[in-house]
Formats: C-alpha cells, sequence, structure tokens
C-alpha cells in the first residue's frame, strides 16, 4: 500500500487497444489491486505467491471460471504508478474482457480515466511531464524509428537540451537587467553588439531544432503517402495490390471512391499511411464534389505523392507536380496499367512518356507499374523508401521535435528572440527588451518543466486515453 | 498598568512613523514609542529620498496616502530622473533632502496626529496574553506596561547594536545613539529567529574643507517632479535645486585601502553580520572587483542648515587613520575635513519567513514586524511595510481581511512577498529585476495602480480620490479624442514629420496612431494639433507611455494573467503535503511548515520546484473534479 493521496481508489482499465485481439492486458492500481484480484482468481497451482501466476478468473455470480489468464503483481513502489498493479493478461475477446472488468468492478474498482495511470505515475514522483508525454507518444508508436525517438525523449535528452536554451536566454537576461539596476554600468557598442548576437543564435538554434520536426513528425506520425490521379486511372487497384488488402472498392466506374481511406503500413523502417483519394477532377455531383474537396486536402497535407497516369501527362498536371514539389513533397511518378501493353503502338508510346517524365521531373522518382505484376510492388515500395531515406537525412539531427506542441513553443520563442535582437541592434531601451526576453523566457519554460501553468497540465493528461 | 491602545508601535524611524500615521488615519489610538524624540525619522545614511525602484516604492506609498512622498517633496533639495536612457519602465525619481527639516517635519506631522500619542521610552520586553497566545502589550525599560491589541516593531537596526570603525567597535546605533539592549532577548523569548546583519555608512566631511574646482558638477535636474500625486497640478518647485559633485577614487585609493586591508573588520572578522551586497563598502568593492581601479565618488549636500556634506560611494568601516589618508588620494577630498567617520554598524533582525503577508507573526497573533527588523535595507523599504503594517493591524481587530498582496500590482508588494515567501540572508534591497512586471509597475502610474486601493482602505480622503478620478477620467478622454481627431496627409503635415525624423502621411490617419511610433512624442505632435485641451504634464506622459509601449504592456498583461491564475488558485487550509509522495521531501517540509494560501504563494518558497508545483496542481485538479464515468464497459473493450 503506498502512501498517495491518490490510493484512495483502485482503478481499473484495459491497457491494450479495444476490439479484438489475440491478447489483452487489464490493468489495476491502487491500495486494494491485490485483494480485489485476490478474489475473483484462481491459481492453477497452490503456490507461493509469484510475481507472475497462471490462473482462471472467475465470475463473481457463481464462480465459474470466466478465462485462462495470466496475471503479474508489481508491488508499491516499483510499479509504473508507484502504487501496488496487477496486470491481468487475458484472451483478446471483448466478451471476455467485459466479463473481467465487471467482476473487478463488482468488487469495488472503479474505471479509471483517462491517463489516469500516468496522472498517478506523475503524482508518485515517478515521471516528470516531459516524460508523461514521451509515454503518450511511445504508447502510439507503430514503427522502430518513432519508437527510438520517443524512447530518446523519454530519456530526457531534448529536456536537457531545452534546458540548455533556457539557461542561456537567462544568461543574456542578466546582463540586460544588470544594465538596467545599475545606472553607473555602461554598455559599450561592442559589448552591445555581442549580447544582439547571443540572443539572436540562440534564436537560430531553436529555430533549427524547430525544423526537426518535419523529420520528427514523419517518424512520429508517420508519412502521408497520397495516391493521386484522375479518375479510373487505377488508384484504387494500386492501393489494393499494394497493401495486399481488398480495402477499397475497385471498379470501373470513375468516381466509386468518394472518400479518402487510409491504411497503415511499416516500409523500410517508416510508418507510413497510404492514403487513397477520390479522383481529382471537376464535378457537378454533390457528393463527387466533397470527394474532391478531401482529396485536394489530403494532397495538401501529403508527404510524398503517388501520382498514377496511364498516358502523358498535361503541362497543367506537370505545372501542379512542380508546384507540390516545391513544397518539399516528394514526388513518385507512376505509369500505369502497362500490362495492356497489347495495345498495338502502346509499347513505344510507353517508353517515349517515361523519358519525357524524367526529363520534365528530374527530382521525381519515374516508375512503369502494374497492380498485377508482384516485382512492381517492391519497385514501389522502395521508390517510396528512398523519398523518405531522403527526408530523414535532410532533417538529420540527433534530436528530433515530434510533438506539435513543443514545434509550435520553439516556433514562437525563435520568432521572439530574432525580434529581441534586432531591438537590441536598433537601440531600443532596455526594459522593453526586458519585456521581450522575458515572455521569451516564460514560454520556453513550456518546455523545460519550469512553467507551471494548470492548462499545461491538463492539457497533457488529457490527451491520453483510458488505460495509459 | 499604565494606559491601553489600540496600537502599539516600537520605533519612530520610517517604517514606524508610517505605521503610527496610517493606523492613526484609520481612527485606531496609537501609542508610539522612541527611544529618542530627537531622532525621529533619522536619515543616518545619505538623505536621500528615491533611486532605481526605491522611487517607485515612494510614489507608491503615496498612492497608497502614506506620508513619505508629501514629506519629501517639501524638504527636496536636489531632484534626478534616473535612467532616462534605460526606458520608462525604469525611470525613477530621486532626490536630496534637507535632512533635519525632513526629521522635523515629521515629528511635526505625528505630533499634529490626535490619535497618536508620542512617547520617548524604550520598549524592553513584550506582554503575551497567555490565553489567547497573543502579543498584547510592551513593558518599557522602566517597567511601566502598556496594552493594545496589537503591536507593531519597528526597531530599525537598532537591536543590539553595535558600531565598528577599524578595530574600535562599541554598543551604539547609529549616529551615537543608544542601541535597544533588551528587546532580542524577548524575541528570542517567542521563539523567534533572531539574526545578525550588517550595513554601513560612508564619511562626512565639511563643505568649505572641498576643492569643487576640481570637481565635476551635477546640477539639479529642471523641472523637478514631485513624488506626491497630490503636488502634480500646478508647478511644483523644490524648497532648494543644490548641485552635487562627482570625483574618482585613484590608484592611489586603491593600494592604500588593499595594503590596510588587514585592519578592515570585515576582513579581520571583527564583523559577524551578514553585509548588503548591493551596497558595498570601498575597500569591499577594491576586493571583489579588482578589475575595477577607480570608483565613482558623488559628493552630495544633505541639508541647508549645515555645512556637513555626503560623500556616496565611499562606505567604509576602516580605521580613523586610512579614512583620513583615503580622502588624500581622492581629487578634490585632499584637504577634506572629517565631521563624521564612515562606520560599520552590527544589529540583530528576524527572519521574516516567520511573517504572514499581513507582516503578522505566524505564530504570535497581535503582533507585527516591519522594517530593518525584517532584514530589509533603506528608508523607502521601510516606509513601505510601516504602512502595510499599520493598516493591517487596524484591520485585524476589525475583523477585515489584511491587505491582499499581488506581486503583479505594485513594488511595495513584491518587497512584502519576497521578504515573507523568499526570506532573504542579506540586507534586502528593492531593484526593479525583483518586479516580473515592471513595465506595469511604473513611476508615473502608481496612483491608477494603488489610489482607489488606497481609498478603498480609507487613506485617501475623498476630495484627493476625486482628483484622483478627474485625472484618470481626463486621461481617458484624451486618448479617445486623439483616436477620432484624424490628420490629413498635406505637404505641410509630412514637412512636420520629415523634421521629427518620420515616415509621411500616405493616408488619413489618427493623432492615436501618430503618437503609437516611437519618433513622436506628444509634444511634437502639438502643431499638428492645435485643438489639444491643456494638461499636467505628469498627465500626459502617463497617457504616452501607454499608447508607446501598448504592444509590450500587452506582453506584460499576457504574462500577468498566467500569474494571477495561480494566485488565485487556492490550497486547501487542511492540505496534508507529507502524504503527496510526488513531491521532493524538501518541497513537502517546506509546504507543511508555511502553509501557503496559494499555489502562486506555493511556487516562491524556496525548496518548492516547478516540478512540485506541477504535482500540485495536477492534485489539485483530481481534488476538485468529480470522478466522471462516462466512459462505459463497451467503450474500453
Amino acid at each position: 500500500m503506498t502512501d498517495s493521496q491518490f490510493a484512495i481508489e483502485t482503478i481499473v482499465a484495459p491497457s491494450t487497444p479495444p476490439g479484438q485481439s489475440g491478447l489483452a492486458v487489464i490493468r489495476l492500481s491502487g491500495p486494494d489491486a491485490v485483494t480485489l484480484t485476490d478474489r475473483f482468481f484462481r491459481p492453477k497451482r497452490s503456490h507461493k505467491r509469484a510475481a507472475a501466476m497462471a490462473g482462471y478468473t472467475m465470475s463473481p455470480g457463481d464462480f465459474a471460471d470466466i478465462d485462462e489468464v495470466v496475471v503479474a503483481v508489481f508491488l508499491a513502489p516499483h510499479s509504473f504508478t508507484g502504487e501496488d498493479v496487477v496486470e491481468i493478461t487475458c484472451h483478446g475477446g471483448s466478451a471476455v474482457k467485459r466479463a473481467i472488468l465487471a467482476a473487478l468492478l463488482e468488487a469495488g474498482a472503479v474505471i479509471a480515466e483517462p491517463g489516469e495511470f500516468s496522472r498517478r505515475a506523475f503524482m508518485n514522483g515517478k515521471i516528470d511531464l516531459v516524460q508523461a508525454e514521451a509515454i503518450m507518444d511511445l504508447i502510439g508508436s507503430e514503427a522502430k524509428r518513432q519508437a527510438a525517438s520517443a524512447y530518446g525523449q523519454l530519456k530526457g535528452r531534448l529536456s536537457a537540451e531545452f534546458k540548455e536554451a533556457s539557461a542561456s536566454l537567462y544568461r543574456a537576461m542578466a546582463s540586460v537587467e544588470l544594465m538596467l539596476e545599475f545606472p553607473e554600468h555602461e554598455m559599450h557598442a561592442e559589448a552591445m553588439a555581442e549580447l544582439s548576437d547571443q540572443v539572436r543564435s540562440l534564436g537560430r538554434m531553436l529555430e533549427h531544432l524547430s525544423q526537426t520536426y518535419r523529420r520528427g513528425r514523419l517518424i512520429h506520425d508517420g508519412a502521408r503517402v497520397v495516391i493521386y490521379g484522375e479518375p479510373n486511372v487505377g488508384k484504387s487497384s494500386l492501393l489494393n495490390a499494394f497493401i495486399g488488402m481488398n480495402r477499397a472498392i475497385v471498379t470501373d466506374i470513375p468516381g466509386t471512391t468518394r472518400d479518402t481511406i487510409e491504411h497503415h503500413l511499416e516500409l523500410g523502417g517508416y510508418k507510413v499511411i497510404i492514403v487513397d483519394t477520390a479522383g481529382v477532377r471537376e464535378t457537378d455531383d454533390v457528393i463527387e464534389r466533397e470527394g474532391v474537396r478531401r482529396s485536394e486536402e489530403a494532397v495538401a497535407g501529403a508527404d510524398i505523392i503517388l501520382a498514377l497516369f496511364t498516358d502523358r501527362p498535361t503541362e497543367a498536371d506537370l505545372a501542379a507536380l512542380r508546384a507540390l514539389q516545391a513544397e518539399d513533397k516528394g514526388i513518385v511518378l507512376i505509369l500505369s496499367k502497362d500490362d495492356l501493353l497489347d495495345t498495338p503502338g502502346r509499347q513505344a508510346r510507353m517508353e517515349t512518356t517515361l523519358a519525357m517524365l524524367k526529363q520534365a521531373l528530374p527530382a521525381a522518382s519515374v516508375i512503369s507499374y502494374s497492380a498485377y505484376r508482384a516485382d512492381d510492388q517492391a519497385l514501389l515500395a522502395g521508390a517510396i523508401a528512398a523519398r523518405l531515406d531522403e527526408t530523414d537525412k535532410a532533417g538529420a539531427s540527433d534530436l528530433l521535435v515530434t510533438n506539435v506542441r513543443h514545434k509550435q513553443v520553439l516556433v514562437d520563442v525563435a520568432a521572439e528572440l530574432a525580434e529581441a535582437a534586432s531591438e537590441i541592434s536598433a537601440g531600443l531601451t532596455f526594459d522593453l527588451v526586458a519585456v521581450r526576453l522575458r515572455h521569451a523566457a516564460d514560454r520556453l519554460a513550456e518546455l523545460t518543466g519550469d512553467d507551471v501553468s494548470e492548462m499545461l497540465a491538463d492539457t497533457i493528461f488529457s490527451s491520453f486515453c483510458v488505460g495509459k | 498598568m499604565a494606559g491601553s491602545y489600540d496600537l502599539i508601535v516600537i520605533g519612530a524611524g520610517h517604517a514606524g512613523s508610517e505605521a503610527a500615521l496610517a493606523a492613526a488615519k484609520l481612527g485606531a489610538t496609537v501609542l508610539l514609542l522612541t527611544m529618542t524624540l530627537d531622532a525621529l525619522a533619522n536619515l543616518p545614511c545619505n538623505p536621500s529620498i528615491g533611486g532605481t525602484a526605491k522611487g517607485q516604492i515612494v510614489r507608491e506609498i503615496d498612492a497608497l496616502g502614506g506620508a513619505m512622498g508629501l514629506l519629501a517633496d517639501e524638504q527636496m533639495i536636489q531632484f534626478r530622473m534616473l535612467n532616462a536612457s534605460r526606458g520608462p519602465a525604469v525611470l525613477s525619481p530621486r532626490t536630496q533632502t534637507d535632512r533635519t527639516a525632513y526629521q522635523r517635519g515629521m515629528k511635526q506631522r505625528l505630533e499634529d496626529e490626535p490619535n497618536i500619542r508620542l512617547l520617548q521610552q524604550e520598549a524592553a520586553s513584550f506582554i503575551v496574553n497567555d490565553t489567547r497566545s497573543a502579543v498584547s502589550g510592551v513593558r518599557t525599560k522602566t517597567g511601566t506596561i502598556y496594552l493594545a491589541s496589537a503591536v507593531i516593531l519597528a526597531s530599525g537596526t537598532f537591536l543590539k547594536a553595535r558600531v565598528i570603525i577599524g578595530e574600535a567597535i562599541y554598543d551604539s546605533g547609529p549616529d551615537q545613539l543608544q542601541p535597544a539592549t533588551e528587546l532580542s532577548a524577548s524575541l528570542r523569548a517567542l521563539g523567534l529567529p533572531v539574526r545578525r546583519f550588517k550595513t554601513g555608512t560612508p564619511v562626512r566631511v565639511k563643505r568649505s574643507s572641498v576643492d569643487f574646482s576640481k570637481l565635476e558638477q551635477q546640477d539639479s535636474e529642471l523641472p523637478a517632479y514631485p513624488f506626491s500625486f497630490a503636488n502634480e497640478l500646478g508647478d511644483f518647485t523644490p524648497k532648494a535645486e543644490l548641485p552635487c559633485h562627482m570625483t574618482w577614487t585613484t590608484d592611489a585609493t586603491r593600494e592604500l585601502l588593499l595594503s590596510n586591508i588587514g585592519r578592515s573588520p570585515l576582513y579581520s572578522g571583527l564583523i559577524e553580520g551578514i553585509g548588503p551586497r548591493y551596497c558595498p563598502s570601498i575597500e569591499d568593492k577594491y576586493v571583489k572587483f579588482p578589475n575595477h581601479l577607480r570608483h565613482h565618488v558623488f559628493i552630495e549636500p544633505t541639508g541647508l542648515d549645515t555645512e556637513e556634506i555626503y560623500l556616496s560611494g565611499l562606505s567604509t568601516s576602516m580605521p580613523e587613520d586610512v579614512q583620513e589618508d583615503m580622502l588624500r588620494t581622492i581629487p578634490g577630498l585632499e584637504k577634506a575635513e572629517i565631521m563624521r567617520f564612515g562606520y560599520a554598524i552590527e544589529y540583530d533582525n528576524v527572519d521574516p519567513t516567520v511573517l504572514t503577508h499581513a507582516l503578522q507573526v505566524r505564530d504570535w497573533p497581535g503582533l507585527y514586524l516591519a522594517g530593518q527588523v525584517n532584514g530589509s535595507s533603506g528608508y523607502e523599504e521601510a516606509a513601505a511595510q510601516g504602512l502595510i503594517a499599520g493598516i493591517n493591524a487596524v484591520r485585524q481587530m476589525r475583523g477585515q481581511d489584511p491587505v491582499q498582496i499581488d506581486r503583479s500590482q505594485a513594488y511595495i508588494f513584491v518587497l512584502i512577498d519576497d521578504l515573507v515567501s523568499r526570506g532573504t540572508n542579506e540586507p534586502y534591497r528593492m531593484m526593479t529585476s525583483r518586479a516580473e512586471y515592471r513595465l506595469l509597475l511604473r513611476q508615473d502610474n502608481a496612483d491608477m495602480r494603488l489610489t482607489p486601493l488606497g481609498h478603498e482602505l480609507g487613506l485617501i480622503e475623498e476630495t484627493r480620490f476625486a482628483r484622483f478620478l478627474e485625472k484618470k477620467t481626463a486621461i481617458a478622454e484624451e486618448r479617445e479624442r486623439l483616436q477620432a481627431v484624424r490628420i490629413q496627409p498635406d505637404e505641410t503635415v509630412n514637412a512636420h514629420l520629415a523634421s521629427c525624423s518620420s515616415a509621411p502621411l500616405k493616408a488619413a490617419a489618427s493623432l492615436l496612431s501618430l503618437l503609437k511610433r516611437p519618433e513622436l512624442s506628444y509634444d511634437a505632435l502639438s502643431p499638428l494639433d492645435p485643438e489639444r485641451p491643456v494638461l499636467p504634464q505628469a498627465w500626459i506622459r502617463t497617457l504616452e507611455y501607454d499608447v508607446h509601449y501598448e504592444g509590450y504592456i500587452r506582453l506584460e498583461m499576457s504574462r500577468r494573467k498566467k500569474f494571477i491564475e495561480l494566485e488565485r488558485r487556492r490550497l486547501p487550509d487542511d492540505a496534508d503535503y507529507t502524504a503527496l509522495s510526488g513531491l521532493r521531501l524538501e518541497a513537502r517540509q517546506v509546504l507543511s511548515a508555511r502553509r501557503p494560501a496559494s499555489v502562486g504563494q506555493a511556487s516562491r518558497l524556496p525548496g518548492v520546484t516547478p516540478a512540485d508545483i506541477q504535482v500540485l496542481l495536477v492534485w489539485l485538479e483530481s481534488r476538485t473534479r468529480a470522478r466522471r464515468l462516462k466512459t462505459s464497459l463497451e467503450d474500453l473493450t
């Protein structure tokens, strides 16, 4: 039993996602975690209490077995929350989970609020807020690189970087304060220039850090790969073939795919989200117009665009792709349906089109592709991974900003510091420069954990889900 | 028992006098005890009032209805506005006062107040009412007992004071006044943590012995601005406008002091008390800043009725012969004749963290501490505490809440919050950097910030409050008028703007938008604005700052908003911090001992880190929030 004031109630929730799965974990935390579990747990053998035991959970009504389970016990304070924690691993069917939860609730446990396990861990000094945020990221991580970056944050590397930046800002502020406080202190022109440089370079450093967000987001949220092209060029066939799953309806009728469809997969160590869009074309059909609007949105938010053509693209198409390339989006040009090559003259036309595309968009990958050829799927996967590697290298840095809140603060503080540096150079009175620097320091404190506004703590825990 | 009063104030220095006057004005009967009637409101160091951050405090005291600003205005013999090049947030009025006249002025004021009985007698111990465990009176050195609902101790530097000059050391208060020898023991008997601080003062010399021909002269600034908002209408003319003079120490000064450093009581170990880092003695400056080869010396007048002048920057406790020799090394002072030697003074004071924000001893209801006894330094800091303690003592006896201490509202509140929350391990001097919202706490807007509060407390009388409201309205109306008057772009206008190094107008613009340009002052716009009303300069300055620095003020306001939220986040009285295992051990102990009223206050306690505050916030949040059981089993599985 712990001395935490939170330990009034023992909370319970599944810590694995809802829905069917092989196994599921139901987690309890609180002073009664062990006794509550004991009431409905029948060990297989009457061995001494061990850290993990196999056995059966029983229904509260007739004590009939519900499921065969493994129970793991973590006693306070050596658990994630710092309280007594019990993890019941059961079979993953919804009915089983529900029955076990119902038994525990009946016994007196209460359903955990979103983020409550982490909040208790925080309250018991097991994690700090930045670590709590990283846990949230780690839970959602689906690919190796993403997990590595979230783990780095959990270990506090990013925090250390933020703290160093903050210390450097405080040094600059101290010079300003000294000037303000002691009228007999005169500041020479060189000292002023030095101060201005100091503030400016700190601003640049933070700006650079904020720019790792693009790569950070790629790793954390995954790369958004959008399939783009006229209706009926085979977008859904590509998606289906590529992910090997029959998620989109494949027909020959233009405009069947009226909504965007996403599929998550791992590719070359990256998390990738393939987005299927409705055909982008002018239309009067209301429903289709909505689909077109959504696909335009998807293209705007894409990291990589798979541009699908059956024939030579128009100049307008190429111009549109060049514009997207200018927005740092990776482009893979795909000449589709070359399985129909038996059409007379088609082969030659394909060859010239491929050559023309390579010339028109030299920075793009160009491949010819058939949804029915297995090798082409690997070819396409290779082209996407190559594009991702490029972005990955462009943002190369030991540290990655993966959290949009962090990125926004960095961008804001960098802007304030750039402004302050110009103000110092322009000879603005130091009392006003100090106002800006203090404001910047306050914002930066939101990243170092030195900010004590209640909004921050609330935001972080409220974005957790139940069971975490 | 010789008498019973609402309030007894011990000490009639700057803190004690303000406390007595405020309490009397609020209708309380006050016994004001002083060691000698001939040294009330003494200015034993530089008779200077104001200065960086301190000037703001004097204006705040005045805005709340205190006396210091009015008295300093009456006895002003030199005026300067400091930090003009550093911006409006740190602009600070600083004056020299006619020292003895200032003291007489305060004495007169105290004598004129019918609710105050002014009595020359030394307080020796506190009377404790055992049933209430409260302080309920004072026994004097002669054994007489006076009772009261509350006692304010404002003992300055007099408790067990001793003076040190070189190797000489003797029991004495400042200016050879008698030290208070018995009260420290009574404070200790109450269980209060008494410790020792040290401060010092420079040499005073005879004016006629100084060779002014070698010195740089700094004239009193014109126009002089009054401290008191009551004096800002009409022409304010100081009693005198004396210059000060400036010289520098030399290599010879440095050599002399460093070669005699072993004879300095600071370095020989004679001085035990902790001195102010921000006001070091000259020998200390040479030791601590070895790269500074010379230091400023300001030669300042101390009054109209005396030849005695003050050598600012030469604070020292060196032996007398070294002090004599030191002057020989300084241009203009070679033949200066010393009238008072510089000295260090050690005194008992109380760790102010035993106080509540009302300046009341937490464990001894009825006992308030104000001024240097709380570890502060400076006349202004003392007066501010006296004023607040006086008000609170009366409010407590009437069952009213103490004055709300909001750091974003006044330097006075920053001072009190710093002392009682963080404490101080050296004589505490106010600095503008201690205030988080400096641009909001300007000297020009002290009345806007505090006069409504002074009125509500009962210290600002109706006529003065009515004048304040008129000012507030006039400034708001002028701002509206500036917004309404539109200037058309024509050649005359643009020629005028060009002459002010300002960009020409392309389209019609309001006067207000022109005033937002940093290069255009209100005065500079006068040729474009023939219809403008005649307003006092002081009012125009406030308007101008608010318009010029709007963007920066907005930044401070947004920071302040966050601050206020935490100040309003109350901590429950019954919180059991020892059970909050997320708090570090030190934080649990500090919070349990000090029991802050709000999360904001908690955040300023030494030993409480931001991580601890986050724990408190999350804890409060989960305490107040009813458990939401909206999640259904179906959703979870």
